[in-house]
């Protein structure tokens, strides 16, 4: 990077990093750029990257007569703003034609990915009891199915110990992806000090 | 120890107490200074391979020269810390052993970052952009995109991210479907699940993941399942591949303060609930 975006990304880093000791407008100034930096850009990406040569281009083309069918891509726009008539009254119902579109398309995916992805998982919890890793999963499997039974009363006493250990299993499971989200966070703020000391102050390395 | 007791339990119950009230301010310098410290003064702690890690080496290393490796790049400056030097080390993988590549991403800005470290690595290595690698750029429409991408790349991605139709760039030369791409590499804060039900599920192709931490324990599942090859759990997953590699970049040295930071966190809960059981005996003796 040269000098001068180092500087930029610096200030940047230090400006929000200044939430830590309370908020101020400093933080807000940068935190607003942020905002609008990342919607321009994404705004701009989408219409050069996308919209224009997979729609606007072949469209023209369609009516200028250099292709012969690119002309249909009008209809993917009329398809489109349907989406506003959301804030109309008198004509939200034209939404749902679209919003039934994206559902049925949505669900019907959903549908075949479910299988695809859970049948192997099932398939997989079916382990030979032959090691202590696959018997600590079968014990583990039934222990959370049981706590997760709502439709009876637990009165028989085993079963209902089977549910507490199942409840504790869970437990010990929400502990280790707490502990995944400590690393991740310190993860992005090793980052930018990484960055702070080795390209901004020029320390160690 | 009953003298001891006598003359310095009072003492020694307020400090205890004091431990579970440590001011935040306190706990924030702390961390500073565990992870500006290996910064400054050279610590080095040993790297041990996991199998996930594993998985994803051993796969890239079976690639055969006709076929490519797929790079999902989805991730944007919010994940940095964690997913460049996991982009970092795959490529250094993939470019030194000759495996040609092909990056993507479905965010915009994800294209930059995938371009950026790609250019880094290619310069230690003298490889050529088109020749070695190239680059789809932005592919917007996640579960339909990535089907149809699967069976037909020309027809998703006409042109690179320069401009230049797909079809003329060497490196995608008799490449047309995913039979074509030996392993799909999705490296993402999440990465999509999309990759599993439509390509692996569907064609068996490889899939790996470099995912962020905070994700890594949804994806376990798919690992025991075999639905994934392999999966880089975080920085700890590009330190771990730098070991397999043999070198030492972002991954290693971010690793340390990552270390010391969660030896800091963990001296740190045990004080405060030594702390919480003082003060609970303290109120307890009060109010007898």
């Amino acid at each position: 990077m040269e000098t001068f975006e180092v500087w930029i990304a610096a200030i940047c880093t230090l400006a929000i990093f200044s939430f830590l000791i309370k908020e101020n407008p400093f933080y807000r100034l940068f935190e607003h750029i942020f905002l609008g930096l990342a919607i321009g850009f994404t705004v701009s990406k989408t219409w050069i990257d996308v919209l224009k040569p997979k729609w606007w281009d072949p469209m023209i083309a369609g009516f200028q007569g250099v292709t012969p069918y690119g002309w249909l891509w009008v209809f993917a726009l009329l398809g489109g703003l349907l989406w506003y008539f959301q804030y109309s009254k008198r004509y939200h119902w034209l939404s749902r034609i679209v919003i039934g579109f994206t559902i049925g398309a949505g669900a019907g995916m959903t549908f075949k990915g479910v299988f695809v992805v859970m049948m192997p998982q099932i398939t997989s919890s079916f382990k030979p009891l032959n090691s202590f890793n696959n018997i600590f999963f079968v014990i583990t499997l039934l222990c959370v199915l049981s706590y997760f039974f709502f439709s009876f009363q637990y009165k028989f006493r085993p079963i209902k110990k089977v549910s507490e250990l199942g409840r504790i299993l869970l437990m010990i499971s929400f502990g280790a992806f707490f502990g995944n989200t400590v690393m991740t966070r310190f993860a992005v703020f090793i980052d930018r000090i990484q960055f702070l000391l080795r390209e901004w102050l020029k320390i160690g390395g | 120890m009953v003298i001891f007791r006598e003359r310095y339990g009072t003492e020694m119950r307020k400090f205890l107490v004091i431990l579970g009230k440590i001011d935040r301010r306190l706990i924030y310098l702390l961390v500073v200074i565990a992870v500006v410290l290996p910064f400054i003064v050279k610590i080095h702690f040993p790297i041990f391979i996991s199998r996930e890690t594993n998985g994803v080496y051993t796969i890239i290393e079976q690639c055969p020269e006709d076929k490519i490796i797929l790079l999902d790049c989805t991730w944007d400056a919010g994940n940095r810390g964690e997913n460049w030097p996991q982009t970092e080390a795959v490529m250094e993988h993939l470019m030194r052993k000759g495996t040609k590549f092909a990056i993507m991403s479905r965010i915009p800005q994800g294209t930059g970052f995938g371009r950026e470290v790609a250019q880094k690595v290619a310069k230690k290595y003298k490889k050529e952009y088109g020749i070695d690698w190239c680059n789809f750029g932005y592919l917007p429409g996640e579960a339909a995109m990535i089907q149809a991408l699967a069976r037909d790349i020309e027809g998703v991605v006409k042109k690179d991210i320069k401009g230049t139709p797909i079809d003329s760039i060497p490196v995608m030369k008799d490449i047309e479907d995913i039979h074509d791409i030996y392993m799909v590499c999705a490296i993402a804060y999440w990465p999509s699940e999309d990759w599993l039900r439509f390509v692996q599920g569907v064609y068996g192709t490889y899939i790996g993941f470099c995912s962020s931490a905070i994700v890594s324990s949804a994806m376990y599942p798919f690992l025991d399942s075999k639905q994934l090859c392999g999966l880089l759990v975080g920085v700890r997953g590009a330190a771990e591949y730098e070991r397999l590699l043999n070198i030492k970049e972002l991954g290693t040295e971010l690793i340390v303060p990552q270390s010391m930071v969660h030896l800091l966190i963990v001296i740190l809960i045990i004080l405060a609930n030594i702390g919480f059981w003082a003060e609970r005996r303290e109120k307890k003796i009060i109010s007898k």
